[in-house]
């Protein structure tokens, strides 16, 4: 508390003027009252900065065959060791960082545009429109995900883009329930009536009263969702069904030849396994907090 | 009562012919078709003129994939109707009866999966409950976190690995039915159900906590305590009893989970069940067997989810159906 006191103190004393002031107080705030969603956040910081900076920070290229000894353990030209194509290990997760970050991020822009569309056009329309899609929805929730996913995969083939839609195309139909709800309640109030009443059109009314505030939840689902689409990809790659080999996914790094050789070179099966999971780990405590902060009803709704 | 429950499986009807439609839809937009696998094994060259082509159309035509896809739904909504979800292309063995013969390999590691969970999650949320934010309550919930954190696919490998890294014993991957030796059978199926059943616990361990603590608030809790209740008649009685109605609600959500996830288990563990027939026949472009899995477990998880809306009731006075 003292130390927030102190720079709230601060703040208006100046010395954290402007915007950067505000963000850098909340987020002081935010790491004292979180600190496991701080931790997350700082993973999710570490991830995109890897992921954009993969070609400065890898110390070789991740495809390339023979940089080191087959099956090499962890040294100091190869921190994470060598895989049994000589590649090298650190260099390969980095890039997979690159493949995670891509996925979480495509999927995320793929879903969260078209389902809040659909999502407020169901709850604002209501009708038979909003009938058949529920049943769409109810439709795909009914089919497990993974036997759902693979179904897609197969059908648009492999590949990252490929896996980032075929992520993306369920969630995007399933992902519109929450979004209905949230604009359900907000279409019977007041000040929608008030905007249809002065005559604007469904578009603005749905675009600029609706949307804005609904905000709070659309932003709670996509902060939990990124670790959802990270594991998922994984789960694809590692099945053989996802990102193929030689393309460094953690997923696929797990599979067949980190299998085959865990007893000689565990580390080839250490480095992805406990960048995933950290991974993820940081992803759940980010969505958690973020939930926890904007909406203190629905914590531990998960 | 009964009217709410035929409104619910009235509701079920268009959804279930939605999810038939698009898996039609979907199987068939796979490339490669089975007929030019099929010609290829047999050494005929596939889509290669004259005789070839003859024998084709021939093959499409007795595997009922010559006319339109509107066709081929209408007929296939038809045989199920009738119970009826057509032959394996490949083996021409009846659908059902190759779910049938997988589906309980699926369904006993998905039992152990819960009891497993159970045993764990119920006793962990509650003792992280009462001893919140004491050490205690942190490590559990660390844990319980790690397990979310964790991929199912890293569990079961690392399951295989250790054993034989620290005691040289392999977990076995010969498949021997129930009938033919019941210990060696629950020895094979303990380590995938474990990986299931340690997913699962977590998810559920933090949903009863945070039950439990809000429980722990309730009037009727100090009521009890007032009154002079032992401590643990409280908790066991008027705490977790309330608390367990939202669990049975992630419990029975889970239920998904668990068979997305037995696509993974049965890999790693190779086993015999619906997961590894899902893939295998998605491989081979197996039709008929795809679209009975794929409808059948969507089946299941309606009707699970009717029971889990149904047993609120039942659990909780309170709640009426309607």
């Amino acid at each position: 508390m003292a130390i927030g006191i102190q720079i709230e103190h601060d703040v208006r004393r100046g010395i954290f003027s402007g915007t950067a002031g505000k963000v850098l107080r909340k987020a002081t705030q935010f790491a004292r009252r979180k600190p496991l969603g701080a931790f997350g956040a700082v993973v999710l910081i570490v991830l995109t900065v890897v992921g954009v900076f993969a070609d400065v920070i890898a110390p070789y290229d991740p495809l390339k065959q023979m940089v080191g000894p087959q099956l090499g353990s962890p040294s100091t030209a190869h921190w994470l060791g060598t895989d049994n194509f000589g590649r090298d290990m650190f260099s390969r997760i980095v890039f997979g960082a690159r493949i995670s970050l891509l996925v979480a991020v495509g999927c995320t822009v793929l879903v969260i545009i078209p389902s809040t569309i659909l999502g407020i056009a169901c709850a604002y329309f209501k009708g038979w429109f909003d009938m058949v899609f529920q049943r769409v929805v109810d439709a795909v929730q009914a089919v497990p995900g993974l036997i759902l996913l693979i179904t897609i995969v197969s059908v648009l083939g492999g590949g990252m883009w490929n896996v980032i839609i075929a992520l993306s195309l369920p969630r995007m139909i399933t992902s519109t329930r929450l979004k209905r709800s949230a604009a359900l309640q907000v279409s019977s109030q007041d000040y929608i009536l008030a905007a249809q009443a002065s005559g604007a059109s469904n578009w603005r009314v749905m675009m600029q009263h609706v949307l804005p505030n609904i905000i709070a939840p659309i932003i709670i689902v996509i902060s939990l969702s990124f670790g959802g689409y990270i594991l998922a990809e994984a789960s694809l790659s590692f099945l053989g069904y996802g990102i193929a080999p030689p393309a460094p996914s953690w997923g696929n790094m797990m599979a067949l030849d980190a299998r085959r050789f865990m007893l000689t070179a565990p580390h080839m099966f250490w480095a992805p396994t406990i960048a995933l999971s950290l991974v993820i780990f940081g992803m759940n405590m980010f969505g958690d907090a973020v939930r926890d902060v904007l909406d203190p009803r629905l914590r531990g709704s998960r | 009562m009964s009217t709410y429950i035929i409104r619910r499986l009235l509701a079920m009807i268009p959804t279930w012919l939605i999810i038939i439609f698009t898996v039609i839809a979907l199987v068939r937009l796979m490339p490669g078709s089975v007929v030019d696998i099929l010609l290829q094994e047999q050494g005929g060259q596939g889509q290669l003129g004259g005789r070839a082509n003859v024998e084709r159309n021939e093959l499409l035509k007795r595997m009922g994939l010559d006319v339109p896809i509107p066709i081929q739904y209408l007929r296939y909504v038809g045989g199920v109707v009738q119970g009826d979800f057509g032959r394996s292309l490949w083996s021409q063995e009846p659908v059902t009866r190759l779910i049938a013969q997988r589906m309980p390999v699926t369904a006993e590691v998905a039992v152990l999966a819960f009891t497993t969970a159970v045993i764990i999650a119920i006793p962990v949320g509650v003792l992280s409950a009462i001893r919140r934010d004491q050490g205690t309550d942190y490590l559990l919930r660390g844990i319980t976190v790690a397990g979310i954190s964790v991929p199912g696919f890293a569990i079961g490998t690392a399951i295989i690995l250790f054993p034989q890294l620290w005691w040289g014993w392999g977990v076995s991957f010969n498949y021997v039915t129930l009938t033919e030796d019941p210990l060696a059978h629950l020895k094979i199926l303990i380590p995938p159900a474990l990986v299931l059943g340690i997913q699962l616990s977590a998810s559920s361990a933090r949903l009863t906590r945070t039950m439990m603590l809000e429980v722990l608030q309730q009037d009727y809790i100090r009521t009890a305590r007032a009154k002079g209740l032992i401590e643990s008649t409280v908790i066991m009685k008027h705490g977790l009893k309330n608390a367990l109605i939202p669990v049975v609600t992630v419990f029975g959500g889970q239920i998904e989970g668990l068979l997305g996830g037995s696509v993974i288990t049965e890999t790693i563990f190779a086993l015999p069940g619906l997961g590894r027939l899902m893939v295998n026949s998605i491989n081979t472009r197996d039709y008929p067997v795809v679209q009975g899995i794929v409808v059948m477990t969507a089946m299941f998880l309606m009707m699970m989810n009717l029971l889990v809306d149904l047993s609120y009731g039942w659990l909780d006075p309170r709640i009426r159906l309607r």
